[in-house]
């Protein structure tokens, strides 16, 4: 632990990992409203860090992404889902095919995976950890993904989604610096609508099969 | 001098031990909105046990027998391993972390058969469900232990807390931050605080501490005691250490004893507010949802050992 | 070193050897007479103490003993017998054990009275001969040979009761495993001589230039591939569940606590002439094999409730950890790190000691409770700590230094182990590989000393405490005095090792010396033993002392001082009476571990209620729990029907007809000529 590291490049690296312990907290919860607001935190450790990276490497457009993430993904998305999971009075019990316990051993293990594929594509460090950051956004995709193959109900499902989305995205400001302003805004907008029509469709299939036993599965 | 020094760290800690506790239920209470104990409450309740009759289970062994004085004789050890008041240990020859955390694995070993000893069934599960969890929550404790020696470059506690104390720039790494949160929920473990285990519950089928002590009574009921909530408080004082080490003498003189005195005092008070509060906060999981929490922990550790490994040791940096 | 050290230490040998041979041969002409085979127990109780000294004399010594057979008796090479310094800390375990074993077995033969006894102790006295061999062989020829024997007789002892078809079973996967190996082991052999010219292992290692690349590669993945199945590692590990619970008691200590070491024996000769010219990937393999066994050995032990075989997949579990520190020298070793390599290495050799020995602590244990009460099913066992109190004390030392408790010798290389892992950060550039692969065999060697301790609170808690849960276990009386004193001979060096790891420190130091030169050295002094660098140092006799000291304060409070009375009375249960059945059982123990772990276990369960005529009135509830051994599903038995296949249709090929068997020979005969002749 060398004491030259600059004060941000710690705090950056401090925030990632943050949002790592999120999603594994998300892999431990067994509640929806829980899993929800661990994605509105993991979002916003996302913005914040998104906008110290656009401190240290001096690039102004990404604030302008930091702000989107909070608007959609701190507010609207949530906001979205909770709607969603209350009209469907979606119980707040989660199934699985893999039990808590093994699957969180299952998610180390990915992030492990995550590690070891990054320090064999990674070799840079300026101007701040490019490889711990990208690996971390890697280890998210791959929880999430997990999520959406571990869990039966649509809408962890989603959730799970939502937490790949927010790997490629924090990936993308690793590598690149994020993308264009206008992209980035219209990848956001398309994710909100993505939701948007995603939770429509539950509705939809809910009325259409509410004299039937599927709908547990929902 | 290191004489003098192992006698007042173990007379220190056996006697904040039980003070330690009582505050915490005292906090826990007035969040509440009741009382609580007089301070003095944990000494008075052990004293009253020592002069106490015992009953001993027609079926139990010499191993109910031995193992209060084996879990007295374990913390007390243990005490020594560790830096209390000053950056010294006076065992530091003697154990490092690894040493220090299996130490509490013979407590533990002794303390689950006498769960099994007297043939109840309660004390059965009891022992179950400690083993259980301290399956996961001592690797976890361990990697998170190797984390900080690894960057500390030593595995004896007192050099790791040297060191740590002039690293002013350790809080904001996040393997560290990352190992204190697991440590956190370890220590809650270990110690059988909420959400893993209610230290004041009557009923035997959600016991896991109280539960392998059920047939113990008397003095014997009374060391047991004692060393347990010896054990709390070196634990909490092992993590402060590591994590907080602010205000430890680095020189053996009356003053800087008398300020690290003080800050210990600080330091503890803090952590007991803390966990009076998680305990408030939280309710007792059940059983199956507490390897959930631990694997989590274990997780996080594992995570940071890697992480750590992967992107800070040699030759990177 | 006084002159004649040498004739002294060969002499020696030769004393432990013929008294071997006799014990070995003679009860086989007599096999139903127990008097015999007693004689030749107490001859191996002398045999025993005979190679412990000579071993400590070797040890002591340095320079190797050697000798050869003349050469006129052989139609080769004559047998030749090194012993160096890795020879001689085998043959000091093996001594160990025999003499612990022997004593142990003079009364256990009681238990199989009416069985022929003589063969029992004929083979059991030819195994250790043809070990003894195998750890002096300088010639590869002796040394498979004696392999080859030591199988043998192993086999004939796993059959020893073979009119119960687990027996059989078992003893086919042991010689079929054991063979598959040796066919590997052959080859191995065979281009060692080739490239080297020689067949004398001492001899080889100078010719080392000779070998190319991918000769050494082949060498090193077939010695792991032989020498692993001997040791049981994963995956070739499954013979070992099932042939070490079916042998009599001291035949399984033998096999668990030094059959499988001659594996790591045969793994470190061979490294020892190869390791110079050793690969990366060499020691991250052994690595991942390794934890990998530890690990799941543990696990696997966790839901077992037959005690021989939860104590051997334990064994499985302990040739782990040993490998582990194996790997870790190899990997120091290749980084050109002397003192961190020897430190490994001796972590490695350590623990082989400290299995060995608790190992066999714990069997004869479990074949005392087994003699007295006829059962080795867990669930049917409980309270014999109040009826065999010695025995009982016995194996909790062993349980203990298996779950690698302080301070205790168990603790003491697994604390070695993981320092090796721990100091992996001081290698200067740490490749990626290790970056991940290191920490994660660190967590999961972790994961299993955690794992090791819950079971064995299981197994001594089940087993010795509480109540009687049947018939069989009220029965149980304390064993004879010989068998005790074995039984705390072996606990008491467990105490002793683990106080003054020194001793084992300067024993194995000549062959830390011979694998990585004379700076591989470890400061360990009486009381204290150092990691490499100054990174920690523990002191097992100070931790002793004090927690004796403490302990004394504890036992005076309760129970010296203090006014108030003791009384016994029955445990409360509710106002009910609480017999056997009302405790905990070894299956619900592990309940709480079988559903974290649910995705390696898949555990499958059936509930079968009995109501009799009347449906409102239960009369019996049966609860029968399952894991599945994935690897033997998903692995073994595809394997096996394949195999089973394919000989089928060898077999139809086989007519009779004596044309047919000339013409394969002509065949090969032309086959020998063309590939042979061309060089």
């Amino acid at each position: 632990m060398s004491a030259d590291i600059l004060l941000e490049t710690r705090l950056i690296d401090l925030i990632y990992v943050l949002a790592l312990a999120a999603v594994l907290w998300a892999v431990a919860s067994s509640g929806i409203p829980s899993m929800i607001r661990l994605f509105g935190f993991q979002s916003f450790l996302l913005a914040c860090g998104t906008a110290l990276i656009a401190r240290v490497a001096n690039e102004p457009h990404l604030l302008g992404a930091a702000l989107f993430t909070i608007v959609f993904k701190v507010f609207l998305i949530p906001l979205v889902l909770t709607y969603v999971m209350n009209r469907l009075k979606i119980r707040k019990e989660i199934e699985d095919y893999i039990n808590i316990p093994s699957s969180l051993i299952l998610c180390s293990l990915l992030t492990i995976v995550a590690y070891a594929v990054t320090l064999r594509v990674i070799q840079t460090r300026a101007p701040f950890n490019v490889a711990g950051v990208f690996a971390v956004a890697l280890a998210i995709m791959l929880i999430g993904f997990f999520i959406m193959v571990n869990r039966k109900k649509t809408l962890t499902q989603i959730l799970g989604l939502m937490f790949v989305e927010n790997g490629v995205f924090l990936a993308a400001v690793a590598m690149t610096y994020g993308m264009p302003l206008l992209v980035e805004f219209g990848i956001f907008f398309d994710v909100f609508v993505a939701t948007l029509i995603m939770g429509i469709m539950l509705f939809k299939i809910w009325d259409t099969l509410s004299d039937m036993d599927y709908k547990e599965n929902l | 001098m290191i004489l003098l020094l192992a006698a007042l760290q173990v007379l220190t800690l056996l006697l904040l031990g039980p003070l330690f506790s009582t505050f915490i239920r005292k906090v826990h209470a007035r969040i509440q909105g009741r009382q609580g104990p007089p301070l003095p409450q944990g000494h008075y309740d052990i004293l009253k046990l020592l002069r106490k009759d015992r009953i001993y289970s027609v079926r139990s062994s010499f191993v109910t027998r031995i193992t209060p004085a084996v879990n007295f004789a374990v913390v007390c050890v243990a005490a020594l391993m560790i830096p209390v008041l000053t950056t010294t240990v006076p065992f530091h020859f003697a154990g490092d972390f690894i040493f220090f955390i299996y130490l509490f694995g013979l407590a533990r070993f002794l303390t689950a058969l006498t769960g099994l000893d007297a043939g109840s069934t309660f004390g059965g599960m009891a022992s179950s469900r400690e083993m259980t969890l301290s399956s996961l929550a001592e690797p976890a404790i361990l990697l998170g232990f190797i984390v900080v020696s690894t960057a500390a470059g030593s595995m004896d506690i007192s050099v790791m807390t040297a060191q740590l104390i002039d690293l002013p720039g350790k809080y904001l790494n996040p393997f560290f931050i990352l190992t204190l949160l697991s440590f956190s929920i370890v220590i809650m473990a270990e110690n059988g605080r909420v959400p893993f285990d209610n230290p004041a519950t009557h009923l035997e089928l959600t016991m896991i501490h109280e539960g392998m002590v059920l047939e113990l009574s008397g003095r014997d009921l009374g060391v047991f005691q004692l060393a347990h909530t010896m054990r709390l408080l070196v634990l909490t004082v092992v993590a402060l250490d590591v994590f907080f080490p602010f205000g430890l003498a680095t020189e053996f003189t009356a003053y800087a004893l008398f300020v690290s005195f003080g800050a210990l005092l600080l330091k503890l008070f803090i952590a007991g507010v803390v966990v009076a509060y998680v305990e408030t906060a939280n309710a007792k999981y059940r059983l199956f949802r507490l390897p959930d929490l631990l694997t989590l922990a274990f997780a996080l550790s594992l995570i940071a050992l890697i992480a750590y490994y992967a992107t800070e040791v040699a030759g990177v940096r | 070193m006084p002159e004649g050290t040498i004739e002294t230490l060969s002499a020696l040998f030769i004393t432990a050897v013929v008294l071997l041979a006799t014990a070995g041969l003679s009860p086989l002409f007599f096999p139903r007479s127990k008097r015999l085979a007693i004689f030749s127990f107490s001859l191996g109780v002398l045999a025993g103490l005979t190679l412990a000294v000579f071993s400590l004399g070797a040890l002591a010594n340095g320079a190797p003993v050697k000798f050869e057979l003349p050469a006129g008796l052989f139609p080769t090479e004559p047998p030749a017998f090194l012993i160096d310094t890795l020879s001689a800390f085998f043959c000091l375990i093996l001594s160990i054990l025999l003499t612990a074993i022997s004593l142990y077995s003079v009364r256990y033969l009681d238990h199989y009275d009416g069985t022929p006894v003589g063969v029992l102790a004929g083979f059991f006295h030819l195994i250790v001969l043809s070990m003894l061999i195998v750890f002096s062989a300088d010639n590869s020829y002796q040394f498979l040979i004696a392999w080859e024997l030591m199988t043998l007789f192993a086999f004939f002892l796993v059959l020893y009761e073979y009119r119960k078809e687990q027996a059989v079973r078992a003893a086919g996967y042991y010689i079929g495993v054991s063979h598959f190996g040796a066919l590997f082991l052959i080859v191995m052999f065979i281009l060692l001589q080739k490239f080297s010219g020689t067949v004398l292992f001492s001899q080889t290692a100078a010719q080392l230039a000779n070998f190319p690349r991918w000769s050494l590669n082949f060498i090193f993945i077939a010695a792991l591939i032989g020498f692993g199945a001997k040791a049981g590692i994963f995956p070739l590990h499954v013979w070992l569940p099932l042939a070490h619970p079916v042998a009599p008691s001291n035949v399984s200590a033998l096999m668990s606590g030094m059959l499988i070491k001659t594996g790591i024996y045969g793994l470190l000769r061979i490294l020892l002439i190869v390791h110079g010219s050793a690969e990366l990937w060499w020691g991250v393999l052994l690595l991942a094999i390794a934890s990998s066994s530890a690990l799941l050995g543990v696990m696997y032990a966790l839901m077992e409730h037959d005690l021989k075989r939860l104590l051997a997949y334990h064994s499985i579990e302990n040739i782990g950890i040993i490998l582990i520190g194996v790997a870790m020298a190899l990997i120091f070793g290749f980084f050109n790190m002397p003192v961190l390599a020897g430190f490994a290495l001796t972590a490695g050799l350590f623990h082989t000691l400290n299995h060995a020995v608790f190992k066999a602590l714990l069997f004869l244990g479990a074949g005392g409770v087994h003699s007295v009460t006829h059962t080795r099913d867990m669930e049917q066992l409980g309270g014999l700590a109040r009826l065999m109190p010695w025995t009982a004390a016995a194996f909790l030392i062993g349980a203990l230094s298996i779950s690698a408790i302080p301070p205790l010798n168990g603790f003491v290389s697994e604390w070695m182990t993981f320092v090796s892992i721990i100091q992996v950060y001081r290698i200067e550039q740490v490749p990626q590989a290790l970056r991940i692969i290191v920490p994660l065999a660190g967590a999961m060697l972790a994961l299993t000393g955690a794992l090791a301790a819950a079971c064995f609170v299981k197994v001594f808690g089940i087993v010795f405490l509480g109540t009687p849960r049947s018939e069989k276990a009220l029965h149980a009386k304390e064993l004879p005095v010989s068998m005790r004193v074995a039984q705390w001979l072996l606990a008491l060096i467990c105490i002793v090792t683990g106080a003054f790891p020194f001793l084992v420190i300067n024993a194995t130091a000549g062959v830390r010396i011979a694998f990585f030169g004379p700076e591989a050295l470890i400061p360990a002094s009486a009381g204290f033993l150092s990691a490499p660098g100054g990174a920690g140092t523990i002191s097992t006799l100070a931790v002793f002392g004090a927690l004796f000291f403490f302990l004394t304060v504890g036992l005076l409070l309760t129970r010296a001082f203090g006014k108030g009375r003791t009384s016994e009375h029955i445990t409360w249960a509710c106002g009910g009476e609480a017999g056997g059945r009302h405790q905990y059982t070894a299956t619900g123990f592990s309940k709480p571990i079988r559903r974290i772990f649910s995705a390696l276990y898949q555990p499958k369960k059936q509930i079968v209620v009995d109501t009799g005529d009347n449906k409102y009135q239960i009369r019996s509830i049966k609860f029968h729990g399952m894991t599945q051994n994935i690897f033997e599903r998903y692995l073994y038995h595809p394997l096996i029907d394949g195999v089973g296949r394919l000989s089928q249709k060898v077999l139809s090929r086989q007519e009779g007809n004596i044309n047919g068997y000339l013409a394969y020979i002509f065949l090969l005969f032309i086959l020998m000529l063309l590939v042979g002749g061309s060089r």
